[in-house]
């Protein structure tokens, strides 16, 4: 028949074994949220990389490691590289002069999601001055150049990127 | 190997494993409802104290305008800059300058904002550029007649894209507007503003866009931003594969166009001789892209796009 410590030991290794999963858990990758309307999950941690994904304003990306300005994280069952530059707050881990500059507020910036100058408070504001020209502003935002036009442009104009292309 | 418990300890070790497991999963759940509330609905939830308490502490400075709001400042600034000069928006040179700008956007140390990089040409002689905040950046016909090649085109919105990088049309926005604007936030835990709210955020807001837009048209920007923003210019022309030099040419070129103390980019910017000036030692050992074939390529794209401007 078993004796008490044995018994002892089993509750003791039982409890280790669940603290040292829970910890593992809250250690491992660190949740980072997207700060942008539309981002871009790239392949290789360059500027003009494979598009992978397109993660969108809110959504969680696991932080996995950090080269330089970049990030390798994992989005959804995805992993890839996004700039620090379209999450949301500070990136822990990235060295000195590879942030942002001045890359916006501190962590609690999704806490000021829709709050502050918003598109309630741009309504207003519009209601006071009607003279503006918004109908131009939501037609330039409509501008949007397909990176493989882009790469196009550049390679057939011959300008080659630091790096190469991607 | 089966452990046999005796049957009063098998509670007494669900019941430890599970306070160690509230205690962590707690430490994970708190660090996410900080950084992360009720998106998708607006986003106009109720703030927890710890939030209000963050919250407060802001208002200090421009770095505490998230990218969110920095878009809605910037949509005003540009609708009021549009309002102004007028668009010109003939195909070719609007979708080129779109191409070229949304090109090199990826090259600067901020390839991506809120609501992306957006150009659009302004039906003015006036030989100016302007950057509002988000990247809404808008090129004068003027300016555009300046430059005499796609490098010089380059050169001016690598430009414009560091002043957006750099924020510096934020920086004009006096602290007393966003602390006011501050001071309402994490009040309000309805759906929307109550019109009381509303009325002072507006007034903020509208402060706001007013201090950047003088700081563009009227004041200009210090010689300090203006320096900043020639930086990154010769940092996202090298990287893209551009030639840097080509900053230097439109300084000379504006230089030669511009009349002392006329409107538009000679009042709002540093005289360029001291520009070049500032310019010339960030070129050391930058090599010249090689020309060949290709740059027949650029003149001939840029003559086309430029048609009737």
């Amino acid at each position: 028949m078993p004796g008490t410590g044995d018994v002892m030991r089993r509750h003791v290794s039982l409890v280790l074994l669940i603290l040292w999963l829970s910890a593992a858990a809250a250690v491992a990758g660190s949740i980072l949220f997207v700060g942008v309307k539309s981002g871009q999950l790239r392949a290789t941690p360059t500027p003009f990389g494979k598009i992978l994904a397109t993660p969108r304003y809110g959504e969680k990306v696991e932080k996995l490691a950090v080269d330089g300005a970049w990030l390798r994280v994992r989005y959804g069952t995805q992993e890839g590289w996004i700039h620090n530059a379209l999450l949301a707050g500070r990136v822990e881990g990235l060295s000195a002069g590879e942030t942002t500059v001045d890359s916006g507020a501190s962590s609690e910036e999704l806490a000021l999601a829709g709050k502050g100058f918003n598109a309630q408070v741009e309504e207003a504001y519009r209601r006071k001055n009607s003279h503006l020209d918004f109908a131009t502003v939501d037609r330039m935002e409509k501008l949007v150049v397909a990176q493989e036009r882009m790469t196009r442009f550049l390679n057939e104009g011959g300008v080659v990127p630091e790096g190469g292309m991607p | 190997m089966i452990v046999k418990l005796p049957s009063w300890k098998v509670p007494v070790a669900i019941l430890v494993a599970c306070a160690v497991l509230i205690l962590c999963g707690c430490e994970i759940l708190n660090t996410l409802e900080v950084s992360g509330v009720s998106l998708g609905t607006g986003g106009l939830g109720r703030i927890t104290t710890g939030q209000f308490n963050a919250v407060r502490k802001l208002g200090e400075s421009f770095r505490d305008i998230t990218p969110e709001q920095e878009y809605y400042i910037g949509r005003s600034v540009a609708a009021t800059l549009v309002a102004d000069y007028r668009p010109w928006s003939k195909a070719p040179a609007e979708d080129y300058l779109n191409v070229l700008g949304q090109a090199l956007a990826p090259f600067s140390d901020r390839p991506q904002t809120f609501g992306g990089y957006h150009f659009l040409v302004l039906d003015s002689d006036e030989v100016n550029a302007f950057a509002a905040p988000g990247g809404l950046i808008l090129v004068t016909r003027g300016m555009l007649r300046c430059c005499p090649d796609e490098d010089s085109v380059a050169a001016v919105l690598a430009h414009e894209i560091g002043h957006v990088q750099y924020r510096h049309g934020l920086q004009a926005i006096k602290k007393n507007r966003l602390s006011s604007a501050f001071a309402v936030l994490g009040t309000e835990t309805a759906k929307a503003y109550g019109s009381s709210e509303l009325a002072a955020l507006t007034s903020a807001f509208e402060g706001g866009v007013q201090d950047a837009v003088t700081a563009m048209t009227n004041i200009g920007y210090s010689r300090a931003f203006e320096r900043e923003a020639d930086a990154a210019a010769v940092t996202i022309l090298r990287r893209s594969g551009y030639n840097p030099a080509a900053l230097v040419t439109m300084l000379t070129e504006m230089k030669r166009r511009l009349a002392p103390g006329t409107a538009g980019f000679g009042k709002t910017h540093p005289a360029p001789d001291d520009r070049i000036e500032e310019v010339r030692p960030l070129l050391q050992g930058i090599a010249a892209p090689p020309g060949g074939k290709a740059t027949a390529v650029r003149r001939q794209r840029l003559a086309q796009a430029l048609q009737g401007v």
